[in-house]
């Protein structure tokens, strides 16, 4: 039993689950949570692996983070490994994690895995399910995966088209297969491609905040492009996170299109989520960037906004 | 000097010569089968004693499981069992127990017995016979003591309060969602969160030696010589080699044991280095304990818990199985082994699952065709015609549960699959049918060490109930009990060696008190077994 309280709600560990079948592209995209998490953030990552483990595990190239490799088969095959304790023993060490990442294996309903951890201290950070542009429509309609797959995608809060640019006709097939399948009414997630960059700032900061069902009835992504873009405003001076957060709620109020920022700063991290500006305690081992990273539809005043953060912290 | 044994009849399993009345031993191998009047050239020049303590019995060659795991029967050990089936355990008669009320009788008894201040656990529970139990009922039995039901599918837990703290399930229950501490159960990775503290209290240290020093006489009681172990050990596999090499090993031994890595778990434990590591294992093998060229994968779930991956029209309640892997890539994960030449064993139970096993080989014997490649179907739970003739176009050979249909086969007609499919549980009788090689096996614990009571069900095809499922998928008295002596044998790449009784084989021997082919395979199971005969040493049967 634990004798230490619970944290404060907003020093719950970030848990991120990341499905999709085998080959989607899952660990490519934990190599690049890891290569461009902020530095100094600690990323966790659990393998939550049936046997590719020599797949998958031996893959990630661990930067910053650690991997915790699991195994979930049948008790009658391998009696031991259990998620939710590999969970508390890394969140209640004396060096818990900033972030989790469970890369959930290739047969595994996410959704599922995402129901594991201590709410008090885990803040479940949704679910990004990889589809695999040259694979999709075969494995969703082949006889022994496709009740799989579609279970896989409908769980998804974010679904990421991976591997658009080996596809013969760039990913259309696999997008219209998508975008058909996020019309069922339990999906709504938007279908971004690997190839941008801007996911894995959508990713870092935040799924719980992101109100997927906004983004994703929105505008239908122009096909084949990112929707989203992204900019970073970095002050030549020192500021307060309070500060940047008034100025970022006046800029947010004024430009809709602004859909997500946040920044690490000396005393606080600053969000931006859903027309909400809050800050968090910088919690320990975060080292304060001093910058915005400012994410928003296509068509924004970047300029403009950049303009007003310094015009207002100042 | 050798050693004649003489019996009413001996059953040679080698249908070159099927029957004879005496088997001559010189240094552990048959140098004759025959009579001993047939055996005069020999007897005639070389020294020799006639045993003829078995003058009245009936002698087979010993029988083989060629699907059993001493890691985990030796867990269960530890516990007290109460069964839906009658077992014989080392020391101990299980009775069969039924219904609800018999099964709460026998917890207040097995309290009311234990010593004071121990957590007591109880293998066997099954809600199928024996009703719903949840906390509140285990807390009637008693409050000061942990209980915990281990269900007989293994796959979940039932506490009583005093157990749920011991197994730390409140803290569990905010990691893992498989635990109601309400209803007191633990299942799945909830049950392996509880498993942390049961695991080493039941075989924590030396207790893992002694459970498998016990399990010795499961085996010697069954009149098995040989067993077969595909995917030996749960975790640690150092620790438990260790224990194996020190406990299965030596004359008080009376079997044959080969081990089959599971080349996951060796990939999990060892990383990188896992290739390396199972060489070194290969090389601790003893006279006894023997790693087979071969290796073990996963294809579906567990057939008692209804997690194999059936095919349309799927489960009746409409749930769905699961996936030990994944289906598009079984074949990647053999492909290094296949390489390598060894043989395949795959853990298969539904029809999905074995479309994916057959995909994977079919695969593999396009990219690199190999002959007498001796691939095998572990389980076996449901399968189609079509599956059938592929398996025997392929090459792929059946070793199936000896179990499934007499435990479960009538649960399986009323709540999952329906009397059709229900009926070709275990189809063996399509696979003889199709030229294929049928073996049994018990996948101890799941389900008993008795070789002459598989190959009775699978002869039978009976029920618990009484009932007859399958009629056309029973396998003649004669592949019965093949399929647990030389079929089993060729499954395990061993046929040359055991598995038959002829000269040059090893003179492993199963002497029986009555003669299985005089009488109905319904009397098999009880059929007394007098002693086995390994390597031409005796070894007599309590």
């Amino acid at each position: 039993m634990t004798e230490t309280c619970p944290p404060e709600a907003s020093q719950r560990i970030p848990m991120l689950v990341l499905g999709g079948w085998l080959g989607s592209g899952k660990t490519t995209l934990v190599n690049r949570l890891l290569a461009e998490a902020p530095g100094g953030e600690r990323i966790v990552v659990f393998v939550n692996d049936i046997g590719e483990v020599d797949i998958d595990a031996g893959l990630i190239a661990a930067r910053s983070g650690d991997t915790v490799e699991l195994t979930n088969g049948c008790a009658c095959c391998s009696i031991g490994d259990s998620l939710g304790a590999a969970l508390r023993d890394q969140v209640l060490s004396p060096d818990p994690p900033d972030r989790i990442v469970i890369e959930a294996s290739g047969v595994a309903e996410p959704d599922r895995v995402a129901a594991y951890g201590d709410r008090r201290r885990i803040r479940p950070d949704g679910i990004v399910v990889c589809v695999d542009a040259t694979d999709v429509v075969r494995c969703a309609g082949n006889r022994l995966t496709g009740r799989l797959v579609h279970r896989q995608v409908a769980a998804a809060d974010l679904l990421i088209l991976t591997k658009c640019d080996l596809a013969d006709d760039g990913g259309a097939a696999a997008l219209a297969w998508c975008q058909g399948e996020t019309e069922a009414p339990v999906v709504t997630s938007p279908v971004l491609r690997s190839e941008g960059g801007s996911w894995v700032d959508l990713v870092l900061g935040g799924m719980e905040r992101l109100d997927a069902a906004e983004i994703s009835h929105h505008e239908p992504p122009e096909p084949l492009d990112f929707p989203l873009d992204a900019t970073l405003w970095s002050p030549s001076y020192p500021v307060a996170a309070e500060a940047v957060a008034a100025a970022l709620a006046e800029v947010a109020s004024s430009e809709p299109a602004l859909l997500r920022a946040k920044g690490v700063f000396a005393d606080g991290v600053v969000h931006l989520a859903a027309g909400r500006v809050t800050v968090d305690p910088r919690p320990d081992g975060a080292d304060p960037t001093g910058q915005l990273v400012l994410i928003a539809d296509f068509g924004w005043d970047r300029r403009r906004a950049c303009f007003d953060l310094g015009r207002l912290t100042r | 000097m050798i050693t004649v044994f003489t019996a009413r009849r001996v059953h040679t399993m080698d249908l070159s010569l099927p029957e004879a009345t005496a088997v001559a031993v010189l240094d552990g191998r048959i140098i004759e089968v025959g009579s001993l009047d047939s055996l005069q050239p020999w007897l005639s020049r070389h020294d020799h004693v006639v045993d003829d303590g078995f003058a009245d019995a009936v002698i087979l060659p010993g029988l083989i499981d060629p699907h059993v795991h001493p890691g985990l029967i030796a867990l269960l050990l530890a516990c007290e069992w109460v069964t839906p089936e009658a077992w014989d355990l080392p020391g101990r008669h299980v009775p069969a127990t039924v219904g609800r009320e018999a099964f709460v009788a026998r917890l207040y008894e097995l309290e009311a017995f234990h010593p004071a201040g121990e957590p007591l656990v109880v293998y066997g529970w099954h809600a199928q016979f024996h009703g719903e139990l949840f906390r509140d009922d285990l807390d009637a039995i008693s409050t000061d003591r942990p209980i915990v039901l281990w269900q007989r599918s293994f796959h979940e837990l039932r506490c009583n309060t005093p157990a749920l703290a011991w197994l730390e399930a409140e803290e569990g229950a905010e990691w893992d969602p498989h635990i109601d501490l309400e209803a007191g159960r633990m299942w799945e990775s909830g049950m392996g969160f509880g498993l942390r503290i049961l695991n080493p209290h039941l075989i924590g240290g030396e207790h893992l030696g002694q459970r498998l020093e016990e399990m010795i006489r499961m085996v010697h009681g069954g009149g098995v010589t040989t067993i077969g172990d595909p995917g030996y050990a749960m975790a640690d596999l150092d620790h438990y080699l260790d224990a194996l090499l020190s406990v299965h090993e030596g004359a008080n031994v009376p079997f044959r044991q080969y081990l089959i890595p599971a080349i996951f778990r060796y990939r999990l434990e060892f990383g990188a280095d896992h290739a390396e590591k199972l060489a070194q294992h290969e090389a601790l093998a003893t006279d006894r304990i023997r790693f087979l060229h071969a290796a073990k994968f996963f294809a579906d779930g567990a057939f008692i818990a209804q997690l194999m991956q059936v095919g349309p029209p799927g489960y009746i309640d409409g749930h769905e199985g699961a996936w030990m892997a994944n289906p598009d890539r079984i074949a990647d994960h053999i492909r290094p082994s296949w390489e390598q030449g060894r043989r395949i064993d795959i853990h298969v139970n539904g029809d999905m699952g074995l479309d994916a096993a057959l995909d994977a080989i079919d695969m593999l014997l396009h990219e690199i065709p190999r002959f007498d490649h001796r691939t095998v179907i572990h389980h076996f739970g449901l399968s189609t015609q079509a599956q059938s003739r592929r398996m025997a176009a392929l090459g792929v050979s059946v070793q199936a549960n000896g179990y499934f249909l007499n435990l479960f086969g009538d649960a399986f007609v009323d709540r999952w699959l329906g009397a059709e499919r229900a009926s070709q549980i275990t189809r063996v009788g399509s696979a003889r049918r199709n030229g294929i090689s049928v073996a049994l096996h018990s996948d101890l614990p799941m389900g008993p060490l008795l070789p002459m009571k598989a190959a009775s069900n699978m002869s039978t095809r009976l029920t618990l109930s009484g009932e007859i499922l399958g009629l056309e998928e029973r396998l003649s008295p004669y592949d019965a009990i093949a399929a647990v002596t030389i079929e089993a044998a060729w499954q395990l790449r061993l046929d040359h060696e055991i598995g038959s009784l002829a000269a040059g084989k090893q003179a492993d021997l199963v002497v029986l008190d009555g003669d299985p082919f005089e009488l109905d395979p319904t009397a098999w199971p009880d059929i007394p077994i007098r002693a086995t005969v390994l390597g031409g040493e005796v070894y007599p049967c309590d």
